[in-house]
């Protein structure tokens, strides 16, 4: 019971968040300015027709009643119909999704790795150059605006240098050409490369700045001590010894840090117009694409709550010192 | 000490400088008339440029930084910049620090009890809703949001980082001796939370806060350039939006880099001057030198 106690207390409260962020969206496009339908129907239409239009949406239902049939259809994943696509959301999202993910997983991966291994290095040599130097570099990454560094790499990779696609993630020309799977894949990597640098620099930085003052932490322990004064080589002692429990804490932050870099994507997929959910939320938000513009941030919001129960119960599976109950 | 905190000390640096740009802003565009103003203010007798095809030129002596596609001068909309950046990063922290500090005090002197739990899951809750997706969504309904309401919404959004600092602390704190003679010579919890702990534990939350200030200044420049942020105010985010807006993002880099060295430097200036205050304050951090 006890281990299986914390991870379902922690999904329950993860669909408690979900249901009171929808509730409040909800809310929140209802007082929206402006005829949601102004966008699919053309005003030379006849008022039967816009009525039929507004009845196929659900909008001439009491406010009661649209609610009610938006908890169910959220939970059945029937998230409507796209004014601007004319096609389901559900159908709009299942082809955004796998773009996202495949951006947003590798540059967190890449980020992961860079951040904890730089970070303990600069740790070991504090008070080094190379951590002034590290430190500086990586913060300025840090704290720079993701979509400002975004646009100079496009200028200079892109623009000036001709070496990758402005935008997009597919040539079409070449896709329509017939072109083979590989070539396809190499196509598709090629359009990746500029919005995974932009994502990963702003992000890694951050992580080996936490990972060093989590190092500086552990490196005063005891046991790391120990290691030393048994004349263990300074590597061992750093990865095997201090870096171990430097990581635990880096976890955490990250979690913290979780629904930032989802904002952070969604300024990346804008600027690389990459096709995939935080774009899609820009544009529907912009075109006043309503079930679109939901459907988007519902399921970002339910990647971030997924992404924290399962870095928690990772966490509390890593360090038995943390006790939750 | 000094030595040990160079890095903090670049940072007070570059703080003062942009301390000075905030405050220099509206005396520049008294020096120089009304042609300079930040929102609205034109100079068009140069001309259009044929190399962007607007009326943005490079730098020159009359306008240091340029001037953007209308014909208004940059430097000014960079100094006006600095002084909005200031306004929005210490309000949405000294909001966040108020909520932050009073719920980890409560959560902490109460550990374990419902009110803990309650505040704790509130804050896990927050942390897993994407804020700038939130934002994007609430800007839509409104059609812009206004400074204000910014501000209102990060304040709600940030304290949770202070929270669990100052938690943390109030849970070690609360059951030293000092506390248990204060408790037993009939002091009151609330007595006890403010006048015993608080003391001890607020100065670490400073760290804290400084990353705050550098979230805030970042996550409204992402609003402003998505084109949602408060028309009436020229931040550096609305410049870097307007800079792409108007197609002149690779046609006029004096318009694009300013605004995000701004944001850049002064973020990173905040941060600097927490790291440094937290290895001043902070004991586990202190030893080691």
């Amino acid at each position: 019971m006890g281990r299986l106690r914390y991870p379902l207390r922690r999904i329950i409260e993860g669909l408690i968040t979900l249901f009171i962020v929808m509730t409040i969206i909800f809310l929140l496009f209802r007082v929206m300015p402006g005829d949601p339908l102004s966008i699919v129907i053309d005003p030379k239409m006849t008022p039967e027709v816009k009525e039929m239009i507004r009845h196929s949406y659900g909008l001439d239902q009491p406010m009661f009643v649209q609610y009610g049939i938006y908890l169910k259809n959220l939970f059945t994943l029937n998230l409507g119909e796209s004014f601007r696509y004319s096609q389901p959301v559900s159908e709009v999202l299942a082809a955004r999704i796998p773009n996202t993910l495949l951006l947003f997983t590798s540059a967190s991966v890449l980020s992961a790795v860079l951040g904890i291994i730089l970070g303990r290095i600069i740790a070991w040599r504090r008070n080094s150059k190379l951590e002034y130097g590290l430190t500086l570099a990586g913060l300025f990454f840090y704290e720079m605006p993701i979509f400002w560094f975004g646009l100079i790499l496009i200028y200079l990779f892109a623009f000036r240098l001709n070496l990758f696609p402005i935008s997009g993630m597919i040539d079409f020309e070449l896709w329509t050409l017939g072109a083979t799977t590989g070539e396809k894949i190499i196509d598709i990597l090629h359009h990746l490369i500029l919005p995974l640098i932009t994502l990963t620099t702003a992000s890694f930085c951050g992580m080996m700045l936490l990972m060093r003052t989590s190092m500086v932490e552990t490196m005063k322990e005891d046991y790391v001590e120990a290691a030393k004064a048994r004349g263990l080589p300074d590597k061992v002692v750093r990865d095997s010894y201090a870096a171990r429990n430097a990581e635990l804490p880096v976890i955490t932050a990250f979690i913290l840090s979780l629904s930032a870099s989802i904002g952070g994507g969604v300024l990346t997929e804008k600027i690389f117009s990459w096709p995939g959910i935080g774009y899609e939320l820009y544009q529907a938000t912009i075109g006043r694409d309503y079930p679109l513009a939901q459907g988007c941030f519902f399921i970002l919001t339910l990647m971030t709550i997924l992404a924290v129960i399962v870095i928690d119960i990772t966490y509390a599976y890593l360090d038995p010192r943390v006790s939750y109950d | 000490m000094f030595k040990a905190n160079k890095l903090g000390i670049i940072g007070v640096v570059i703080l003062l400088l942009f301390l000075f740009f905030a405050l220099f802003g509206p005396i520049y565009v008294e020096m120089m008339g009304n042609s300079y103003s930040p929102m609205g203010g034109m100079d068009t007798s140069l001309g259009i440029n044929p190399e962007t095809n607007s009326y943005a030129w490079p730098p020159s002596l009359k306008h240091p930084m340029g001037t953007d596609s209308k014909g208004s001068d940059i430097f000014s909309q960079f100094l006006n910049g600095s002084y909005l950046a200031f306004l929005i990063g210490i309000s949405i922290a000294l909001g966040a620090a108020i909520l932050g500090v009073i719920m980890g005090l409560i959560s902490g002197y109460w550990g374990g009890r419902w009110i803990d739990s309650l505040i704790m899951r509130s804050a896990d809750a927050l942390v897993s809703i994407p804020f700038l997706p939130l934002l994007i969504v609430i800007a839509a309904v409104v059609g812009s949001l206004h400074l204000f309401t910014f501000i209102m919404i990060m304040m709600v959004f940030s304290w949770v980082g202070v929270c669990r600092v100052i938690r943390a602390q109030t849970l070690s704190l609360r059951t030293r001796p000092y506390i248990d003679s204060a408790r037993v010579a009939g002091a009151s919890s609330s007595r006890i939370i403010f006048k015993h702990i608080a003391p001890n534990v607020i100065p670490l939350g400073f760290y804290e806060l400084t990353m705050i200030v550098g979230a805030a200044i970042i996550t409204e420049s992402g609003i402003s350039f998505l084109g949602f942020g408060d028309p009436t105010q020229m931040s550096w985010g609305m410049m870097i939006n307007f800079c792409t807006a108007q197609g002149h993002t690779f046609k006029a880099p004096w318009w694009l880099l300013p605004p995000g060295f701004g944001i850049t430097l002064l973020s990173m200036a905040f941060y600097l001057i927490g790291r440094a205050f937290d290895e001043i304050v902070n004991p586990r951090l202190r030893k080691m030198e």
